[in-house]
């Protein structure tokens, strides 16, 4: 945030918070908040910086203990004080303005030139030959000048915010604000560069009610300033790899707080929501996420063997492979919703889908007066993460990867009908044969269903994909998997193909999950 | 506080939400697609507080809260004609028990044509002969705003009628459209002299398809052992002499449905939900062995080998075979 909005912002998060705090069960928040900080503040490495944080939470304690309400809710001040500090970023627009300019060669070294091949060439690329910005992006430019704007993407990798932060500043939109887990901060390069580009930090082993809601006013705040915002409605990357219905949906429904608070105070501001897809053909922490979606899945059904996180050294590795490939990525934009996902005209009013106008303040006001009910905005909320995975699965871009996955599992789905996904791929592990006739025929049949989805506006299909006959996408699936898997989902043996790895098989598959396909 | 109520439609349900509005105490303003012959038809006292609309449009117009007793089919054109006049504040409750081609709900019909958002549905042992009647009744009314079905619950207090309160809109729309599609296979049970036994495993499993069909669009599965689904099954095991019952039937004896459906002079919704159902396990890969059976009798098959294919169906494995 710009310096001179980010004392003005801070004051009012701080007051919102505090206020409905005292009005609530401030002595819950206050312990509830000591039990999470505690805990947190014993992992910290030791040093000056874990005595003061165990010296203020000490302080914290007693102050509970203490029968005096006044020195609760002075504790209280101090510790959304606090948190708010912590959180608030700086958006320095010079700062920006140079994140803008040096970023994207810096991250085109970056993903690079860790490839010495292309550094014998003396071959610098640049992100535009990698990555694609399309969409609706005259829509964005356009409603970003009517108020304000949540960019709301699907999450797969940490490189997902750099990339739409980069696509936004080169469409011209002014900066963004966005949070970001505080450990990335921590990656070299990388942390500077999302510090640099707006980033506010988010620690998420904070769980307690008053950090949440001290978060959630800082993004619903920057909003009612004008700032655009950059929220991930599913929360974390998606885990199966599919675009997955939006769950996580506290940051998302400060949209329409914003909206609200603006109604109240009769400030003519607006807010948008722009649905936002990034389609990669390969994913920087596939293995890991997939891991992980297993294991939360079928808890104790499921043994993970080894535990592998990303680590910048990971990315250098994806960047050097994925990207040395003709593949581009995609970062589409999709149309302007407003706060209930509804969505808005090219003037940024709101719209039924018969394209009528819809006065959304009668949603939440009666004759004129705002009407607060928490159960009714949460149900709004709920239907713009409805509305943006519909248009998120619209602009989702397929590859080869995700088709012949697809077909692998289809194939290995009806060798062993009935087995539960588990056992699916343990069957798929022992045997992980599956003969390449029957393949291509499958890749086939699959793409004779994608087709005329993609003809509808369902989905979209590279155009690579779009043009190659089975035994050609089967070769650049191939080709593209062991580029960067240590273990390739599937790779080829004579006239078979093995399944090496069919946890990667299952999270590229599941990029098709969400549309009416056969199984 | 009396206020107008819109009801849509003067069929059986249309008649037995306007004498449920007008025993809650308040006023009704009514369209149906017959126009001026509505007052003869619901017998209407000239004390009776209902006044009839020359369009459904008119009754957006006028009132805050509709009623719709149109079957599923009319949902869609009916709203069509009413979207520009309806509003982002109005409240719509239905009582439809179909899907549109597709398995698309009738909340996802409303919400195609318009920007409101306040929608719920009724549904539970429902019998609209009894509502009229001002029988005692227990019936759920779901809707994802609380507010919503709390208000419902006060402005249709009658002092006769339960109305328990979801948020599972979705899944008490999809209980609601699958019991027709277990009416019509109790009536070819009937039609073809099927075992009582048999009757109940079919019953049942009928239930667990749509307990599998909610699961799929994301309903609470508890709704379907509630009242909107088992409480709904169970009274409608009862009512033999439902549409969708003695079409069933009528289908046993080797009767065209078609013809049967003119002869009934009504739509019968358990036909086209059979149909959504049968299409949805095609493309999805859900177990759906009695509705498919049953629209496969629907388009001519021979009711009895349906019926024993189904009943020598091996199950598939699972929690929900457990069940059986």
């Amino acid at each position: 945030m710009r310096a001179q909005d980010r004392e003005r912002a801070l004051h009012a998060v701080q007051s919102r918070v505090i206020r409905r705090a005292l009005a609530g069960d401030l002595e819950g928040l206050l312990a509830d908040a000591v039990f999470v900080e505690q805990q947190r503040v014993h992992e910290l490495p030791e040093g000056e910086e874990r005595d003061a944080n165990i010296a203020f939470w000490q302080r914290v304690r007693r102050a509970l203990a203490s029968s005096s309400r006044e020195e609760r809710e002075a504790v209280l001040a101090d510790v959304v004080a606090r948190y708010a500090r912590a959180m608030a970023g700086n958006l320095d627009d010079r700062l920006f303005g140079f994140a803008r300019k040096v970023v994207p060669p810096a991250m085109a070294l970056l993903l690079g030139t860790s490839s010495p091949k292309l550094l014998v060439r003396g071959f610098r690329r640049d992100l535009e030959a990698i990555v694609t910005v399309d969409g609706e992006t005259e829509a964005l430019r356009r409603i970003s000048r009517l108020g304000s704007v949540m960019v709301a993407p699907t999450h797969q990798s940490n490189l997902d915010s750099v990339l739409v932060g980069w696509a936004l500043a080169r469409l011209g939109l002014p900066p963004f604000l966005y949070a970001a887990a505080s450990n990335l901060f921590e990656v070299p390069v990388f942390g500077r560069i999302m510090k640099n580009m707006g980033a506010y930090r988010v620690d998420r082993n904070r769980t307690d009610q008053l950090y949440t809601g001290v978060l959630r006013e800082y993004a619903t705040v920057s909003l009612e300033l004008g700032y655009t915002n950059l929220v991930f409605p599913g929360g974390a990357r998606s885990r199966s790899g599919a675009i997955d219905p939006h769950t996580q949906l506290d940051l998302l429904g400060t949209g329409l707080s914003a909206y609200q608070n603006c109604l109240a105070a009769r400030a003519a501001r607006r807010v948008f929501v722009v649905p936002c897809v990034l389609s990669y053909r390969l994913v920087l922490e596939a293995e890991w996420l997939i891991e992980d979606y297993l294991k939360g899945e079928g808890r104790s059904r499921y043994l993970i063997t080894e535990d592998e996180l990303p680590q910048p050294r990971r990315l250098m590795d994806f960047a050097a492979n994925a990207l040395s490939l003709d593949a581009r990525i995609y970062v589409t934009f999709g149309a302007p919703l407003d706060p209930f996902g509804n969505p808005v005209d090219s003037e940024g009013r709101s719209v039924d889908p018969r394209g009528r106008p819809v006065d959304t303040e009668l949603y939440v006001a009666r004759d004129g007066v705002l009407d607060q009910d928490a159960q009714r905005d949460g149900e709004y909320t709920r239907e713009l993460g409805e509305a943006l995975r519909r248009a998120q699965l619209r602009g989702n871009v397929i590859y080869s990867t995700h088709v012949l996955a697809r077909a692998a599992m289809n194939l290995f789905r009806r060798r062993h009908p009935g087995l539960d996904l588990y056992m699916l791929l343990r069957a798929c592990g022992r045997e992980p044969l599956l003969d390449l006739g029957l393949v291509y025929g499958e890749v086939d049949r699959i793409m004779g269903e994608l087709g005329p989805l993609a003809g509808s506006g369902a989905l979209r299909i590279d155009p690579s994909v779009a043009r190659s006959s089975a035994e050609e996408l089967v070769r650049d699936a191939l080709r593209t998997f062991v580029s960067y898997h240590s273990r390739p989902a599937v790779r080829r043996a004579g006239a078979e193909l093995v399944a090496a790895a069919p946890n990667l098989l299952l999270y590229y598959s599941n990029r098709l999950e969400g549309y009416p396909l056969h199984v | 506080m009396s206020e107008t109520v819109g009801v849509l439609g003067a069929g059986r349900m249309g008649r037995a939400l306007c004498r449920w509005v007008l025993r809650a105490g308040h006023r009704v303003l009514l369209w149906d697609r017959s126009g001026s012959q509505i007052p003869a038809r619901l017998a209407l006292d000239p004390a009776d507080r209902v006044e009839v609309a020359a369009s459904a449009a008119e009754v957006a117009a006028a009132v805050r809260t509709i009623l719709v007793g149109l079957p599923a089919s009319a949902v869609g054109p009916v709203f069509e004609t009413m979207g520009a006049r309806l509003r982002a504040d109005h409240e719509i409750l239905h009582t439809s028990k179909g899907v549109a081609p597709g398995f698309r709900l009738v909340s996802e019909l409303i919400r195609a044509e318009c920007g409101a958002r306040q929608i719920a549905a009724l549904g539970g042992p429902l019998l609209a002969t009894e509502l009229e009647e001002g029988n005692p009744l227990a019936v759920v009314v779901a809707s994802r705003f609380d507010r919503f079905v709390a208000r419902l619950r006060g402005l249709l207090a009658d002092g006769r009628t339960w109305l328990f309160g979801s948020r599972d809109l979705v899944g008490l729309e999809i209980a609601g459209a699958m019991r027709n599609v277990s009416a019509i296979a109790m009536g070819i049970c009937e039609g073809a002299d099927v075992s009582e036994t048999s009757r109940a495993l079919i019953l049942t499993r009928g239930l667990l398809e749509a307990a599998r069909i909610g699961a799929h669009f994301g309903a609470d599965r508890d709704t379907f052992i509630g009242l909107g689904g088992v409480g709904d099954l169970v009274a409608r095991r009862q009512a033999t002499y439902s549409r969708n019952f003695r079409l069933g039937a009528r289908l046993a004896a080797g009767d065209d449905c078609a013809k049967v459906a003119q002869e009934l002079a009504a739509e019968v919704e358990g036909v086209v939900t059979a149909r959504a159902a049968a299409d949805l396990a095609d493309r999805t890969g859900l177990t759906l062995a009695v509705a498919s059976a049953v629209d496969r009798v629907c388009r001519g098959a021979p009711a009895r080998a349906e019926i024993d294919a189904l009943l020598s169906t091996e199950l598939p494995l699972g929690p929900s075979a457990r069940l059986l």
